[in-house]
């Protein structure tokens, strides 16, 4: 028996939205003609027809059922494609592709999300995932880096809105590598918001720690997490490859053994320490 | 389902060119291996003179090409559900043993890893296989040392061995049963078997022959890539490589791919086709970072992949000792002198161990 579905075929999804984040960084809000869910951590192929597709994992909600969002840096061939568009064009996708976050394990503990760049978006939708159930988790820390203020992306939300909404239950420290005239937060690397962790996190040894961002500061990131005391097994990683077919066969983002599509995209630390090249 | 005991027949060796003619008649049209000339090719069986009977492996990878082929569209969007449909059956004559191992990787890939892939499992129900054992070897063949043998194990429907006066031929599938019992053939008798059997260890130690000065090694392979991974060996076996993706385009096994978008007229249509990890962009992302930077990590990754993720993911090598990455390679690198170094060096290990 043949299988019904192909799993290629890109779904139709319409653009209705479009929200400049940073310069380089546009928040796309899409409306899926088919029925689409998906959980947090996990990827869709965004496909610009007939130019291609590339993978990015969704910063909305899991629980908001009318829309989609991905938010994307211009880097290559297809997202500037995508940053061209105005709302009122068909895209397509597929996926969801991947495994989600393990928020079962994330229940009753401390919780630390270390996001830089646009390795805030799958953390966003972890947030709003996170935040929606929070009586299940003891705290959240949240640490955003950007390289200036204008690349913070989510703005809005991380400097006023969410502080505000999740005081009882959530932290945030933001910093930017270099400051203007109207900064007033930290500057310096994301590396800086976890000094003095003790004063939000009072057992580094059950904590989770949730990273994603450039490959080079998710590597300090984990040194200094390992550093501070957590376990290789509580860091989760946001693994960065050029995904293609989504469905473990193509072989791009093959990461030693594991196919990242679908072993990943998120990975503990713990799973991948011994790989080479992790960092990329 | 497989029996535990195969059924095994046979037909007098003269009446090969009747039987492709019954399969014809009553089946479906022959294609195959032929030779021409020197040269083993591929195409439509006309008659007994076609027949490329035992013999050797092709050089050209036609499992490959027939079950994945170079180029295939796979998606046509937005549209309907955009599926393949099954080719009229076609029978093909004279695969070998290192072919049909490389299918039986394209069945764990492309049909048991889920989502199953509707374009190969079309082909996989467009084809009934009859394959042959080897009768002669290549100075590049090493099947015997990478789990395999110099005649097809499964995935076969039939499979034929040519002895001096029969052809033994063993069923493999219900369709492989039903020819046996439509066709006039004989039941093999205990002595034919043990003819076929004795046939088959005199080629599996011409295997052996030609490789004597490779193998075997002192360790497994999978054992050899995990401690040796960054041995010295893979800079220095690497320096000839020209990353001309010849070993990876003529490999069997090398399945991996590359999704490809074009606009068309009324629709837009994605084609899949075959990409080599031995190019310097094939893991690179689209921000520029590239986790094989350096032509050696990309050499080694091909050999982790066959000799460890294969074993790790699959439980088999994803090599079938074909032989075919070094008949191709202008660099004349040799898969089995860099197997060989690896266990040069652990044996040199465990004797300074030892001292």
């Amino acid at each position: 028996m043949l299988p019904k579905k192909n799993p290629y075929q890109p779904r139709p999804a319409k653009l209705t939205e479009v929200i400049e984040e940073s310069p380089t960084i546009k928040t796309f809000r899409l409306i899926p003609q088919e029925e689409f869910t998906f959980e947090a951590g996990q990827f869709i192929e965004l496909t610009v027809p007939g130019v291609g597709e590339a993978p990015f994992t969704p910063s909305s909600s899991p629980f908001e059922k009318e829309y989609l969002e991905v938010t994307v840096m211009r880097v290559g061939r297809v997202t500037s494609a995508l940053h061209n568009l105005q709302p009122g064009v068909m895209l397509g996708i597929r996926g969801p592709f991947g495994n989600p976050y393990p928020l079962e394990k994330f229940e009753g503990k401390e919780i630390l999300i270390v996001g830089g760049g646009v390795g805030l978006a799958p953390l966003r939708a972890l947030f709003l995932t996170l935040v929606a159930e929070k009586e299940k988790y003891k705290k959240i820390v949240f640490c955003c880096g950007a390289r200036t203020p204008k690349d913070l992306i989510y703005k809005e939300s991380i400097l006023e809105k969410w502080p505000k909404e999740y005081r009882d239950k959530v932290c945030f420290r933001v910093t930017v590598d270099q400051g203007d005239e109207n900064w007033k937060g930290r500057v310096g690397l994301v590396t800086c918001t976890l000094e003095n962790l003790e004063e939000e996190i009072a057992d580094v040894s059950q904590s989770i720690a949730v990273v994603c961002g450039p490959p080079i500061m998710m590597k300090f990131v984990t040194l200094k997490l390992l550093d501070e005391g957590y376990k290789p097994a509580n860091i989760y990683l946001s693994m960065e490859r050029n995904m293609s077919c989504g469905v473990g066969k193509c072989g791009h983002c093959m990461l030693g053994p594991y196919y990242v599509c679908k072993d990943g995209p998120v990975f503990p630390y713990s799973k991948i320490m011994n790989l080479p090249n992790i960092w990329g | 389902m497989r029996r535990e005991e195969p059924l095994i027949c046979k037909i007098p060796r003269e009446e090969l060119g009747k039987f492709l003619k019954w399969l014809e008649d009553n089946h479906a049209p022959v294609y195959g291996l032929k030779k021409e000339g020197e040269k083993i090719t591929f195409g439509k069986i006309s008659g007994p003179h076609d027949i490329y009977l035992g013999g050797v492996r092709s050089l050209h990878p036609y499992t490959k090409t027939l079950f994945l082929p170079p180029r295939e569209r796979v998606a046509r969007y937005f549209g309907e559900e955009d599926l393949p449909t099954v080719e009229e059956k076609r029978i093909i004559f004279g695969f070998k043993a290192c072919d049909l191992r490389a299918l039986a990787i394209y069945d764990i890939m492309f049909d048991d890893t889920v989502p199953s892939d509707p374009f190969y499992l079309a082909k996989r129900e467009s084809y009934y296989i009859i394959s042959f054992d080897c009768t002669e070897v290549l100075p590049t063949c090493f099947c015997v040392f990478v789990d395999g043998n110099p005649y097809p194990e499964s995935k076969f429907d039939l499979n034929l061995t040519p002895l001096e006066d029969i052809i033994i031929m063993e069923v493999g599938s219900q369709w492989g049963e039903v020819v046996v019992k439509k066709y006039p053939t004989w039941l093999a008798e205990p002595e034919d078997i043990k003819r076929r059997d004795l046939f088959r260890e005199e080629m599996k130690k011409k295997v052996m022959e030609v490789n004597k000065e490779f193998f075997p090694l002192s360790k497994p392979l999978t054992y050899l890539l995990r401690t040796h991974f960054d041995s010295p060996v893979w800079e220095e076996k690497s320096q000839t490589c020209v990353a001309c993706g010849g070993c990876t385009a003529i490999c069997p096994t090398c399945y991996c791919y590359t999704l490809y978008d074009e606009e068309g007229e009324k629709t837009n249509e994605r084609t899949r086709i075959w990409d080599y990890c031995q190019y310097p962009g094939f893991a690179q992302e689209a921000g520029g970072a590239n986790p094989r930077k350096k032509r050696m990590e990309r050499f080694r990754h091909r050999y982790a992949h066959k000799f460890d993720y294969g074993m790790v993911r699959k439980g088999v090598y994803e090599c079938t000792g074909c032989g075919r990455c070094i008949s191709v390679c202008p660099g004349k690198i040799d898969m089995r002198e860099v197997l060989l170094a690896l266990d040069q060096e652990e044996l040199k290990k465990g004797k300074e161990n030892v001292a």
